[in-house]
């Protein structure tokens, strides 16, 4: 599993796209085109590595329901197992496109507190579970895993 | 040379670009002059007690240009081999899309696709005639785009594209990109020059 970490339209589709360049294809699983995170599986096409992206979207929408943050986290962590576990059988990767957002003023809402929170730890339970991790400056990337 | 630097919020990078431009400065084996161009208009007691700030903080003869609009004019009022370092983009994408100043009334009052079109001509031509004259320019900028998405809230999402695709322009031309943590400088593109 590769991680790919980066602030708001800083360049990391294009990373992606850049790396695997027509080499694979690739399927994409987007919150941006209203796609549920639970449809993986049905997206992730033969032969295809997989691009999850737009998880601050699905994040917010887990925060504002009753769950526990140490609840959600867990749930994101059994979920990053089963892809890892997949791409063993698939013998493909998975791409996870993560949003840097942890650099602002703590949020006065107490929901985009939560947010913030658990997108955090999902970034670091992603990062450390990831075999490569990319961070991307203004349309420039750097390893850091 | 062209130099790109940014990070967050007091996190050193207006004070690391000015080490940088004097440094350059004194390396120099032309005459030449700092130039400091604020892009903050001075609307309120609150900026120009930062710009004061600014002023006084910098040990160096300074050269001053306030213009928070026209970078293109840049190097019309400047002189061969000058180093000028242009604080910041944030504030002069703000100015650019947003500002109804009679004074740019010349330019863009509304955020529309012709001044998206309009700033990046502008920079491309600051750097071309930096280019031109020998000029060393650093530009400031800040990364706000790695802030909390404020998902709803459509112009500041616009916002911060356009800064991104500024950003990621001048990145492109740049020479050399640094980012700034807590004062210490991470080298992203180009070589450490001292």
């Amino acid at each position: 599993m590769q991680l790919i970490i980066g602030g708001a339209y800083s360049g990391k589709r294009k990373l992606v796209r850049n790396q695997y360049n027509n080499k694979v294809d690739l399927s994409w699983l987007s919150s941006y085109e209203s796609s549920t995170l639970g449809r993986w599986r049905e997206v992730w096409q033969q032969d295809h590595h997989l691009v999850i992206e737009g998880w601050e979207t699905w994040l917010c929408e887990d925060v504002r329901s009753i769950t526990s943050l140490s609840d959600l986290r867990q749930k994101y962590n059994k979920m990053f197992k089963e892809l890892i576990n997949e791409e063993t059988i698939r013998n493909k990767q998975v791409i996870l496109i993560m949003l840097e957002m942890g650099k602002g003023i703590v949020p006065v809402e107490g929901e985009d507190r939560r947010m913030r929170d658990l997108a955090g730890w999902i970034q670091q339970d992603a990062a450390s579970l990831s075999t490569d991790v990319f961070y991307v400056w203004h349309g420039l990337s750097r390893r850091m895993k | 040379m062209i130099i790109f630097v940014s990070g967050g919020a007091r996190s050193g990078k207006s004070r690391f670009a000015e080490e940088k431009a004097m440094m350059i400065h004194h390396q120099r084996d032309i005459p030449s002059r700092l130039v400091y161009v604020a892009t903050a208009k001075i609307t309120d007691d609150e900026m120009a007690e930062r710009i004061r700030f600014h002023k006084e903080d910098r040990t160096e003869s300074w050269h001053t240009i306030e213009e928070p609009f026209d970078l293109a004019s840049i190097p019309l009022k400047t002189k061969i081999g000058d180093v000028v370092l242009i604080d910041c983009l944030t504030i002069w994408l703000s100015n650019m899309l947003y500002s109804s100043d009679t004074h740019g009334s010349s330019f863009f009052t509304e955020f529309n696709e012709v001044n998206q079109i309009g700033v990046i001509n502008m920079l491309q031509t600051l750097i071309m005639k930096a280019k031109e004259k020998h000029q060393t320019l650093i530009f400031v900028s800040n990364d706000v785009n790695e802030g909390e998405p404020m998902v709803m809230d459509s112009m500041v999402l616009d916002y911060i594209y356009e800064l991104e695709r500024i950003h990621q322009y001048v990145v492109k031309q740049a020479d050399s990109a640094v980012q700034v943590i807590a004062g210490m400088a991470l080298e992203w593109k180009g070589e450490e020059f001292s």
